[in-house]
């Protein structure tokens, strides 16, 4: 399969948390959106975690991505919600900086901005997007499980709720 | 500085259904678009398809039990403590009798202890697996069971897909919907789950021996109460839902 050449749709610039969920909910649907000719380039923006570790033991996830986006930015992780561990303010905006400016060709214009549930840096670029350029502005609330399956656990608040928080399967 | 609200929302539900669950902080007014079950699109399937042997490891043997791991052990902030050593060996131990007859395909999580694990094998002699880095959905698509003693979402996607679903868990059951009495009746991802055994290893390899026996066939799956629960948009459909925003 291959999207090579498509003339119809919009440039999307898609961010996405660098966790299994949010990415195993966002690709499908970004693969159908291309697919139907709704997306015309895309740009995919990791945020918050490590995106390369994640990559390495995924190979599927890897190719997908490769054969999806036009470029792929992987802003430097924020830090280890596990052990605390964070990096410094600097370096992240140091890393901010330059997504901003290896982004600029694509945030004017028509630019669709997906991702979510967005907070910090990439609700501030969304909104910036939407206010001068005029963008829209979508964002995912994907969940992978029926409606039956969410009324079922959602009553829960043991280990489980801990593990969704910390670590999707 | 208040940011505007985003234009629309991408949901798997609809919108009575996710503010019924909390999963809509703050702005209600935002429109929101029912794309449904993601993970079921079709242009995703067949690229999964495409690709599966490739991404699959050389030493996967049919039939076998697709196992995906999760946090082994950990000791939360709260001071909560997640351990799953005991249940794993236990399930191990089960496993163990098949060797030879049904090979254990295992996954590893970013949460996933691999140290840990491997003494977990160690100790249980366990030798009939493969460790992949294949998608899920490449092994559950060929696998004669899903398994997990925690639970996972991708229990949902085996049940989409038509392979069944076991979890088993032992005398700490806190990976259960519970009866008034405080005993585990059910898994937290019950409707998607064919196969709950707590505490029972012959119940477990019960139903192993049935899975080999009969294969994928073993369960059954309704298409009606597929296209209900996981519904998936078409081509025209996700132009439809999307027109008004591009």
């Amino acid at each position: 399969m291959s999207f090579d050449g498509a003339r119809n749709g919009v440039n999307i610039c898609c961010f996405l948390k660098s966790k299994l969920m949010p990415i195993d909910n966002a690709l499908p649907f970004l693969f159908q959106a291309k697919e139907a000719g709704l997306v015309r380039r895309l740009s995919l923006v990791f945020y918050d975690r490590d995106m390369p570790q994640l990559i390495a033991g995924n190979p599927a996830i890897a190719e997908a991505i490769e054969r999806l986006a036009a470029e792929v930015v992987c802003l430097p992780p924020t830090g280890d919600s596990i052990t605390g561990e964070t990096i410094g303010r600097l370096d992240r905006l140091r890393g901010y900086v330059e997504t901003l400016w290896r982004l600029r060709p694509y945030l004017s214009g028509k630019v669709l901005t997906l991702g979510g549930p967005l907070g910090g840096f990439v609700a501030r670029l969304a909104a910036f997007n939407k206010r001068v350029f005029g963008g829209t502005h979508l964002e995912f609330r994907l969940l992978p499980y029926s409606l039956e399956t969410l009324r079922c656990f959602s009553g829960q608040i043991h280990h489980e709720t801990a593990l969704l928080r910390r670590g999707p399967e | 500085m208040k940011l505007p609200s985003c234009d629309a929302v991408l949901s798997s539900f609809d919108k009575e259904d996710f503010v019924g669950f909390g999963q809509i902080a703050g702005d209600q007014d935002v429109p929101m678009v029912k794309i449904g079950y993601a993970r079921g699109f079709p242009a995703w399937r067949r690229y999964i398809e495409e690709t599966a042997v490739r991404h699959m490891e050389a030493s996967i043997r049919q039939p076998f039990l697709f196992w995906p791991l999760s946090v082994l052990y950990r000791e939360e902030p709260s001071g909560e403590v997640i351990d799953m050593r005991s249940h794993i060996l236990d399930t191990l131990r089960v496993l163990k009798r098949f060797e030879g007859r049904l090979q254990t395909v295992f996954r590893y999580h970013p949460t996933t202890d691999r140290t840990l694990f491997a003494s977990l094998l160690e100790e249980a002699d366990y030798r009939d697996y493969t460790v992949s880095d294949a998608h899920p959905h490449q092994l559950i698509s060929r696998a004669a069971l899903t398994f997990s003693n925690s639970g996972s979402s991708l229990f949902c996607d085996a049940y989409f897909l038509g392979c069944p679903v076991a979890q088993y868990i032992n005398r700490d059951p806190v990976y259960a919907r519970h009866d008034e009495a405080g005993n585990p009746v059910a898994s937290l991802y019950h409707p998607d789950v064919d196969h709950f055994i707590v505490d029972d290893p012959e119940a477990l390899a019960r139903v192993i021996e049935d899975i080999l026996a009969a294969g994928r066939s073993a369960v059954r799956r309704d298409e009606a109460e597929l296209d209900q629960r996981f519904p998936v948009l078409s081509d025209d459909g996700i132009r439809a839902a999307l027109a008004p925003y591009l």
